[in-house]
């Protein structure tokens, strides 16, 4: 049973360490997108989704506000985190720290087993929601991730298409996590608080393929 | 949601089932091509809608499934992957062993193994029952393990 086990496991990171050949998937979206669009004159006849989702600008209105109310105080802070994190990372999110769309939170560290994680900053450009967080543990991993990422503006999940991570080493034992999502835009919506749950934090050993899962139900509540 | 966002949302989840059926990735690509060209097709031709997330989820993993099973219908594809030909883990025997299992057996086993769903959600995207689904697993898991010589 155990070798079943082990086999299983191997199978299935394998597949997903996978992805589209990017040169394919952008031609897949193009190709089929104007396929579709070309087909579909009409703009409303794809409102598969009721749910409320919350729109960037507003997030991105919230966010100047809570920088007008706190004042600068964070000014040299973000600044010097901004060309630490995001120098290699996304242009985006640097135009979002000029636009004035990034906050420290630093939120209180939560921790499981022996990984200890906290939220330290949110940045916002468009539809791309940028968010930081701090990581400390002394297990070896070469790539880290969440899983079952959730997030919720007053009781109402925000959502998001698409999710990716990464990571930027201060030392051994600790690293800053920025996991980047991109949220949908449907319907326009004030955020009050923002919840960020997700089930595990994944850390990945690239030597031996090793994958190990801090299930925690990790959950942040942030008074924006 | 648009269309374009629907391509974001599913492809990687459709790309790995097919990689999971298939083995090879010329292959997938081209389920993955076909998979939101009726998605297309089913909203703008048929004029079909979907209840909500779920619902279109499920229809998206029914018609991978679907699309994966006709595709190893032609006898030169097949033949293709028993020579493995370009498959991805060619050395894996539980992978090959996955491969050998019959339609019904290998997609609830790679739902509910490789991609982690529970088997009531299994029910609803292929339509039977979670008792028999519950079954298939079984009988997937003991040809598993009867094709890798592992016991109880």
């Amino acid at each position: 049973m155990e070798k079943f086990e082990v086999e299983l496991k191997i199978v299935k990171s394998k597949i997903h360490e996978e992805d589209l050949a990017e040169d394919f998937r952008d031609k897949l979206e193009r190709e089929l997108c104007e396929k579709y669009n070309n087909a579909n004159a009409s703009k409303n006849k794809f409102k598969l989704l009721r749910k409320p989702v919350l729109t960037c600008k507003n997030v991105a209105a919230v966010f100047v506000c809570f920088l007008l109310l706190s004042g600068c105080a964070f000014a040299d802070d973000i600044e010097d985190f901004i060309k630490f994190m995001f120098s290699n990372v996304s242009q985006s999110a640097k135009i979002a720290y000029e636009e004035g769309n990034c906050i420290k939170v630093d939120s209180e560290y939560q921790t499981y087993d022996n990984v200890s994680a906290k939220v330290e900053y949110i940045s916002l450009k468009n539809d791309e929601l940028y968010i930081v967080f701090d990581v400390k543990t002394e297990e070896e991993f070469d790539k880290i991730y969440l899983e079952g990422l959730k997030l919720e503006n007053a009781g109402e999940e925000i959502e998001y298409s698409q999710s990716s991570y990464d990571v930027k080493r201060e030392n051994l034992e600790k690293c800053k996590l920025i996991a980047r999502l991109s949220l949908n835009t449907n319907e326009n919506k004030d955020i009050k608080s923002l919840k960020i749950s997700f089930e595990s934090i994944v850390l990945r050993n690239g030597n031996d393929n090793e994958i190990k899962k801090f299930d925690n139900h990790w959950n942040f509540e942030l008074n924006l | 949601m648009k269309f374009r966002d629907v391509i974001l949302k599913y492809y990687k989840m459709v790309y790995h089932i097919s990689l999971e059926y298939l083995r090879r990735k010329e292959d997938a690509e081209d389920i993955v091509q076909e998979v939101f060209f009726k998605y297309a097709k089913y909203i703008n031709e048929e004029k079909k809608t979907f209840e909500d997330e779920l619902h279109e989820k499920y229809w998206i993993i029914r018609i991978t499934i679907n699309s994966c099973c006709n595709y190893l219908k032609d006898p030169k594809r097949k033949k293709d992957l028993e020579d493995k030909k370009d498959v991805i883990m060619k050395d894996n025997l539980l992978f090959d062993e996955i491969q050998k299992l019959e339609d019904m057996y290998k997609s609830v086993f790679i739902l509910h193994y490789l991609e982690d769903f529970k088997t009531n959600d299994i029910g609803a995207i292929l339509e039977v029952s979670e008792e028999t689904v519950k079954t298939r697993l079984k009988r997937a898991r003991e040809c598993l393990k009867d094709g890798l010589k592992i016991e109880e």
